[in-house]
C-alpha cells in the first residue's frame, strides 16, 4: 500500500477507535500528499454542543498521536454524505 | 497569512481584540453570522497576548517538556495550523493553544472550526449561534482571571 494512503487509513482507523463507533455515524479523512495535512469530516450520532467538545477532546488525542508525520484539520457535518469528496485521486479513509 | 502584518506587542493584540469583539457585537444583533468569524478572531488576539505576556516562551526547557515541538519564537506564531516537515512539527496557533492552555483547547479551537463554516463553509451548520458566544467568553474569561500563564 502507498505509505500515504497506509498513514490515511491510520489516522481514519484510529479516529473511528478513539471516537467511539456508538459515537459516530460516518467519517471521513482524505489526506493531501503535498502538505501531509488531512480533513476529517465527522457526522456524530449526537451533534449536541457536549457531544462536539467530548469528540473534539478524543480527536486532540488523535492528532498528538500523528503529530509529526500529518496535520489534522475538522469539521462536524450533518450528513456526510451532502458533502462532495474532494481531491479526486487523493489518499482517503471512510467510514460509515 | 502576512507574519509582517502581525501585532507585537500584548497591548496592541489586546486593543484589535477589543475592536473586533465590538464588531463581533454588532453582527450578532443584526443577526448576521459572519459574528462567529469576529469572536473567533477576538479570541486570536486575546491568545496572542497571552503568549506574548507568559514567561513560559522565554524557558525552552520548560516549554518543550510541556510538547517537544514548542520554541521560543512560537510566542509569536501566527498561522492557525501547523505543518510538519523532516518528521518534526512547526506549531501552529491551535497546536500551541492545546499544549500550553488545554483548559480552554476546545473552546478555541470551536471557534476557529465556525470561523472556517462561516467563511469557507456553508455556514455555522451543526454549531449552535449561542455556544459560539459560551466559547468566546470562556477563553477571554480564563485569560481575564490571568489563567492563561503556564
Amino acid at each position: 500500500m502507498d505509505p500515504v494512503q497506509a498513514l490515511t487509513t491510520s489516522i481514519g482507523e484510529y479516529s473511528v477507535a478513539t471516537l467511539g463507533e456508538e459515537h459516530l455515524r460516518a467519517l471521513r479523512v482524505v489526506m493531501d500528499p503535498r502538505t501531509m495535512q488531512a480533513q476529517m469530516l465527522i457526522e456524530l450520532a449526537d451533534n449536541s454542543d457536549q457531544a462536539q467538545r467530548d469528540a473534539l477532546k478524543e480527536i486532540f488525542e488523535v492528532e498528538s498521536v500523528f503529530a509529526d508525520e500529518a496535520v489534522l484539520s475538522y469539521r462536524f457535518v450533518e450528513e456526510l454524505d451532502d458533502v462532495p469528496a474532494l481531491l479526486g485521486q487523493a489518499p482517503r479513509f471512510s467510514y460509515a | 497569512m502576512n507574519d509582517g502584518a502581525a501585532i507585537k506587542t500584548a497591548k496592541g493584540c489586546l486593543e484589535r481584540a477589543v475592536s473586533i469583539k465590538t464588531t463581533a457585537e454588532r453582527l450578532w444583533n443584526a443577526g448576521d453570522e459572519w459574528f462567529a468569524v469576529c469572536y473567533f478572531y477576538a479570541a486570536y488576539q486575546t491568545v496572542k497576548a497571552a503568549f506574548i505576556e507568559d514567561p513560559v516562551f522565554d524557558n525552552l526547557g520548560q516549554l518543550q517538556s510541556i510538547n517537544k515541538f514548542l520554541i521560543l519564537n512560537d510566542r509569536f506564531a501566527t498561522r492557525h495550523h501547523g505543518y510538519v516537515s523532516n518528521g518534526s512539527r512547526v506549531m501552529g496557533v491551535n497546536d500551541i493553544v492545546k499544549a500550553v492552555y488545554p483548559q480552554i483547547a476546545v473552546e478555541y479551537v470551536r471557534l476557529h472550526m465556525a470561523s472556517i463554516a462561516v467563511r469557507y463553509g456553508t455556514g455555522l451548520g451543526v454549531i449552535a449561534p449561542e455556544s459560539v458566544v459560551r466559547d468566546y467568553e470562556t477563553v477571554i474569561g480564563a485569560y481575564q482571571r490571568g489563567e492563561l500563564r503556564v
